[in-house]
């Protein structure tokens, strides 16, 4: 099998692993309906300050995407030591393939949650896409940053004592740049306009966490 | 070098001395407040100093596998964040000065305060993983891990937003504002807070690698 | 006229001098400590 469709395979295993217990992904959407539902309650559509709102929503909808998505991301490898399937995992396919294959469903996880957030926000806070290029490139490479270094800090915490709480505590500082552009970059694609130069930061961004995870993908998961 | 041990105190004693009563106070602070650039900002420098020296010992780590360097490591960023949480103090106590408030978010405030919690997070991690063979290179692989992705965190996040830190050192022009006798006794500082970093360092990863070496032994 | 300034200088100077002192004497007391610290650590080492 070509290196491509071995990554795929792992993908897809998680995917109907996940599927099929269901809970843990039933858990983060019912998370995002949740989270979704209060701040329209709190808010309303009307409630903010017009010249504020673009900044105010843009900063919401990423707290809502990002903490829906930290109750599944971490799954990634937690999972497989749950299950106890670490070891056979680690001793027939290479560390870096078991990371870009679970980065890959991350990364699908996390557009599932924003197809399912973003018509909730439109509709909910009268959200307006003024460039609509500009929202689909942000969640998709905000989203491939936030699936590259969760999965790799999943595997750190993989084995370690309270992996959830350990997960909130190391993820936090390590993508609060990327949740800092993004919401840049969200503000100014409302506005209209193509976000060139937070999105070219997201691109560094995420060059450097996928050169930093393939590099350590072997010492973080591997014996 | 045991001869620069005994001459650090009355090196740094001057430097001290010097920070309180030879260079003029800057113009546009407050007072004397633009001393503390004397404490403040060696200490910021020293804490990057330590999480690079992290990172670099973290990597000779997963390169020999040798445990000292896990020592070094580990003992590296504590002292770093020793000096980080110093670095936020100072920067408080003049942010109360200068701004008459103790925190206000200046994004150089918040982000120095996440690289802060950055690092505390690699000591989490380490107390978190149980197994002793297992714990150096969890550690080394997220302080690497951190240290590609800390210039976002330094450089790019505080740009985001205007800030009201100074721009003494760090500025767009890339050039030190400050006469003589100021940058004398700026770099003169910089260099004692290194020198005893080094030796705080020493101390931290010696006692490490006896708690280490103790356990090992049987019957101890 | 003269003679105020040169002396709201040297009040000046007594105050920075006096914090001076302060913080050299703190530093002695934490150079103390890792002095400590350094030589039981040689000695454990040592043995």
């Amino acid at each position: 099998m070509s290196m491509l469709s071995r990554a795929w395979a792992i993908c897809a295993k998680d995917a109907t692993q996940e599927l099929r217990r269901r809970v843990a992904i039933v858990a983060v959407f019912f998370f995002a309906a949740t989270a979704l539902t209060l701040v329209s309650f709190a808010i309303g559509p009307f409630r903010l300050p017009a010249e504020d709102r673009p900044a105010l929503q843009a900063a919401l909808l990423w707290i809502i995407l990002f903490f829906a998505a930290a109750t599944g991301l971490p799954r990634a490898f937690v999972a497989e030591e749950e299950a106890g399937t670490g070891l056979a995992l680690r001793k027939t396919v290479p560390a870096t393939l078991v990371l870009a294959g679970k980065s890959l469903f991350n990364l699908a996880l996390f557009l599932a949650i924003a197809a399912v957030t973003i018509p909730g926000f439109l509709i909910l806070l009268d959200w307006k896409i003024g460039n609509a290029a500009g929202i689909a490139a942000t969640m998709l490479l905000g989203g491939y940053g936030l699936a590259v270094v969760s999965t790799f800090l999943s595997a750190l915490v993989a084995r370690a004592g309270q992996h959830n709480t350990l997960f909130v505590l190391i993820a936090f500082p390590l993508v609060l740049p990327l949740l800092l552009m993004a919401i840049a970059a969200t503000i100014e694609s409302t506005a209209g306009g193509f976000p060139t130069m937070p999105l070219k930061v997201l691109i560094a961004y995420d060059g450097a966490s996928t050169g930093a995870a393939y590099m350590l993908a072997a010492v973080a998961w591997e014996d | 070098m045991k001869a620069l041990k005994f001459l650090l105190l009355p090196y740094l004693g001057a430097v001290i001395a010097a920070a309180f009563l030879w260079p003029e106070p800057a113009k546009g602070f407050l007072g004397e407040s633009s001393r503390i650039v004397f404490f403040h900002v060696p200490c910021a420098w020293t804490s990057t100093l330590a999480f690079l020296v992290a990172a670099g010992y973290s990597l000779a780590y997963l390169l020999r596998g040798n445990p000292w360097h896990d020592d070094v490591a580990a003992a590296a960023v504590r002292i770093g964040l020793l000096f980080g949480v110093l670095t936020l103090i100072t920067g408080s106590l003049f942010a109360n000065i200068m701004w008459g408030t103790w925190w206000n978010w200046d994004p150089r405030e918040s982000s120095y305060l996440l690289l802060v919690f950055l690092y505390a997070a690699y000591l989490f991690l380490r107390s978190a993983v149980e197994d002793p063979e297992r714990r150096p290179r969890i550690a080394a692989a997220y302080a690497l891990f951190a240290v590609v992705l800390m210039p976002f965190l330094v450089f790019v996040a505080p740009r985001v937003t205007a800030s009201l830190h100074p721009q003494t050192v760090i500025n767009p022009q890339g050039k030190i504002l400050m006469d003589t006798p100021t940058r004398v006794v700026f770099f003169g500082a910089m260099a004692g807070f290194s020198a005893l970093f080094v030796w705080m360092l020493s101390i931290d990863a010696r006692a490490s690698r006896l708690q280490r070496v103790l356990q090992k032994r049987p019957g101890a | 006229m003269h003679g105020k300034h040169r002396r709201e200088r040297l009040k000046k100077m007594t105050s920075l001098g006096y914090l001076a002192a302060v913080n050299v004497v703190i530093w002695v007391g934490l150079f103390a400590y890792l002095w400590r610290l350094d030589r039981r650590v040689s000695e454990k080492e040592r043995t």
